[in-house]
């Protein structure tokens, strides 16, 4: 595959294309790391579409393919994918005379770079997106080949039993920030599992939301992997005050058990555990009983919402609100109000990606927000 | 602190029961002064792997504060002996707790109760080794939905009555419900229904399918309302019918505005929609009034009868709620005391059966030894095939649940 191809060939795309997406899993499932470049082609200006781009590019690109193991790929939209080991200095030559040669007049980036296993997800979606033009879905129920099967959770777990899951592992930080403050201050810690990027990399195209109770299924089994992890001596004690939702059937498995007994009285105080609504209601005894073992070992448990929660925190008996933002939340403001607890203390504003949910947040009374765009004070992130 | 099990290495064969008599004789000397803490089998808090899990885990904590050892027995027992005094009380108000004060565990004084507790140890031998929890991939996740297809509705789908008993009134058929037998459902799933979220995908997947499916006329006369499941994943807007109310689970609650989009949807096509799984818990969590349903079934327990759950109902249009579950004449006395008038459950298919069978031409066949027994009539009335309704030689009684008269 290092010979360079000419434009064109529609089968080499359609085969490449699925080479390449084999390549990207198991770049997830070893975690040996990769630098991809991914020649955006397609999204070329016509006239910069010509044989003669084509050849400049190839030149470009030849030091790389040469001597190293770098390997390409071509898409049957036309674009090209390089894959190098992450040090290949011929790799950043390439990057440097391509960016030269398609920064010309394109309104969007034609050159994209991309780390694997971190961002398999990015490339994932590329090559689907080359591989066929997904029409949007019609409204109602899901056709066929678009529902999540129990045959496809079966093939995504056994997917799972070999991947390591600590590249879609994601840290949140809580902080607090009050209008006019410089900066926020760090509170804890959200850990949450990246799902879409985690769907896309192994390869699971339909939504496990069109089945509920197998994406029951999938998160208990996610849930008990992340425990797993953060059972681990090293990673207990790192821990510091953090905040992670589980379903509810998690809080009695082996694994949190042995997550509890890690973190000991003082790290079960720091922690936070978020339940989602459908949980709770599902099975409200269950709920019960998880919640009064939660919080007889001294955990604090939230209530992980979008939009207006559906139960009343204290009807629940939970200690926290964690909303979700989103743009319609100050459309539903009063409505919202209502349900929202007096003491604002008690909710985070999570998901925050920018000022407008900062601003809303602040207009409500609420100083605690989780995002990934948060940068604490001290924080080298 | 140590816990003792039957484990006897990695055999993979059975281990032979262990005794727990020498081991509780060798302890019993040294726990004068202590205390011994049982829970029951099959309780709250021992009945489900999991939760005895749990339980043991706490015992075996309070096992490392407050002395003693933990034994769990093969009839799924646990056993926390030699513990402090306070310790055990610290450990027995936590268990209460876990399971709303239902049931606490049994404490024996020693070495007062010694006699007490060596005559239970006598009887009792250590649990095997816990088996492996099956991790990840079930095997067979694949064969789920072709099983599904293949799989007659009528091995699965039963009907049951909802009557209508309000005081001073004869009761009334108020209408017919479908829905899948939890049983039958898991005996054709085989090992597969041993997870509980798969057991419910496989009712969404049949649900869905439902509504193209209804039994017949002749089962089922277009003479009142009919409930039928829907599937929880994105129900689909069924075909325009009159006097269909689709069932959802309680989890369909968890998103108000998709449960009143549903709802609307429904409503449309001529449906109504009713919410299932209102259980003493969930009163207790969930407001009533705000719950956008037309009927919202109640499960009855004993627990019903506790006071907030019944100041949760107070208020409620009685139009709308249906006491489901009825096991005896009790569930039906509370519920009318509460001022309900719809009840369903065993009870309920007993008494039709009864009456039924006091206005069946074939009723003295009985004498003859040849007639229907209650029960009988009762499980030909739930079936929704032909094979167990074909036994009936009145086919149209068993097809009105009630007959007219009765009173």
């Amino acid at each position: 595959m290092t010979a360079l191809p000419a434009p064109g060939r529609a089968g080499t795309g359609q085969r490449d294309a699925l080479a390449l997406i084999g390549l990207v899993r198991e770049a997830v499932a070893s975690r040996i790391p990769r630098h991809v470049l991914h020649l955006r082609l397609a999204r070329l200006a016509p006239r910069l579409r010509h044989d003669h781009h084509h050849r400049l590019v190839r030149e470009a690109l030849e030091p790389v393919l040469r001597p190293s193991r770098a390997r390409l790929f071509e898409l049957p939209d036309g674009d090209l994918v390089v894959v190098a080991p992450p040090d290949s200095p011929h790799l950043k030559e390439a990057e440097a005379a391509l960016l030269t040669l398609l920064a010309m007049e394109t309104a969007e980036p034609a050159l994209a770079v991309l780390r694997l296993p971190e961002e398999a997800a990015a490339l994932l979606a590329a090559v689907e997106a080359a591989l066929a033009p997904v029409p949007a879905a019609p409204p109602g129920a899901p056709e066929e080949g678009a529902r999540f099967t129990a045959a496809r959770l079966g093939m995504l777990e056994r997917t799972l039993a070999g991947a390591s899951l600590a590249a879609f592992h994601r840290h949140h930080p809580v902080c607090r920030l009050r209008p006019g403050a410089e900066r926020p201050e760090a509170e804890s810690l959200h850990l949450r599992l990246a799902l879409p990027e985690l769907g896309a990399a192994l390869g699971a195209s339909t939504d496990p939301a069109t089945a509920p109770w197998l994406r029951r299924r999938l998160r208990r089994l996610l849930d008990r992997r992340l425990l797993a992890e953060l059972a681990r001596p090293e990673e207990a004690r790192r821990l510091g005050p953090a905040g992670l939702c589980l379903s509810v059937a998690s809080l009695t498995s082996a694994e949190f058990l042995r997550f509890d007994e890690a973190l000991g009285a003082a790290g079960r105080a720091r922690t936070t555990i978020g339940l989602l609504p459908e949980d709770i209601l599902a099975d409200p005894e269950e709920f019960a009983f998880a919640r009064e073992f939660c919080r007889a070992r001294g955990f604090r448990l939230a209530l992980e919402a979008t939009a207006a929660p559906p139960l009343p925190l204290d009807r629940l008996g939970l200690d926290l609100l964690w909303l979700r933002w989103s743009p319609d939340l100050p459309r539903i403001g009063e409505s919202l109000r209502a349900t929202l607890p007096e003491d604002r203390e008690r909710v985070v504003l999570t998901g925050v990606d920018g000022a407008g949910a900062i601003g809303w947040g602040w207009e409500e009374g609420i100083t605690l927000f989780e995002g990934r765009l948060l940068r604490p004070k001290g924080s080298s992130a | 602190m140590t816990v003792t099990t039957g484990h006897t290495g990695e055999a993979a064969r059975p281990a032979p029961a262990l005794p727990l008599l020498p081991a509780v004789r060798r302890l019993l000397p040294g726990a004068a002064g202590r205390v011994a803490l049982r829970l029951p089998p099959g309780g709250p808090l021992t009945g489900a792997p999991h939760r005895r899990q749990v339980a043991r885990m706490l015992l075996q904590e309070a096992a490392l504060s407050g002395g003693g050892e933990v034994f769990e027995t093969a009839g799924g027992e646990l056993l926390l002996l030699g513990a402090a005094g306070p310790a055990a009380a610290r450990l027995a108000a936590t268990l209460a707790g876990l399971v709303g004060d239902a049931a606490g565990p049994e404490i024996w004084r020693l070495p007062a109760d010694g006699p007490r507790l060596l005559a239970w140890a006598e009887a009792a031998s250590l649990s095997p080794p816990a088996a492996p929890v099956p991790d990840a991939a079930a095997p067979g996740l694949a064969g789920l939905e072709p099983l599904l297809e293949a799989l007659p509705l009528d091995r699965v789908l039963r009907r049951h009555a909802i009557l209508h008993h309000a005081p001073g009134a004869p009761p009334l058929l108020a209408a017919r419900r479908l829905r899948f037998s939890r049983g039958a459902l898991a005996a054709e799933l085989g090992p597969l229904a041993g997870d509980a979220d798969l057991l419910r995908h496989a009712e969404d997947r049949l649900a869905a399918t439902l509504p193209a499916r209804l039994p017949g006329p002749g089962q089922d006369p277009p003479d009142g309302p009919l409930l039928l499941p829907l599937p929880l994943g994105g129900p689909a807007v069924p075909a325009p019918r009159r006097g269909l109310v689709g069932v959802l689970p309680l989890a369909a609650a968890a998103s108000p505005a998709a449960l009143a989009a549903t709802r609307a949807a429904l409503a449309r096509a001529g449906w109504g929609l009713a919410l299932a799984g209102l259980d003493a818990v969930a009163l207790r969590l969930v407001p009533l009034a705000a719950l956008a349903a037309d009927l919202l079934l109640l499960r009855w327990s004993p627990a019903m009868t506790d006071r907030a759950v019944v100041a949760a109902l107070r208020g409620m249009p009685a139009a709308k709620l249906v006491l489901t579950g009825c096991d005896g004449p009790e569930a039906m006395e509370w519920g009318r005391s509460q001022g309900l008038n719809h009840f369903a459950g065993p009870h309920v298919e007993a008494l039709l059966a009864a009456a039924r069978l006091a206005a069946c031409p074939a009723r003295s066949d009985r004498w003859r030894g040849e007639g229907c027994t209650r029960a009988q009539c009762a499980e030909r009335a739930a079936a929704t095939g032909p094979i167990p309704r074909a036994a009936c030689r009145n086919p149209g009684l068993l097809a009105r649940l009630l007959p007219p008269a009765a009173a």
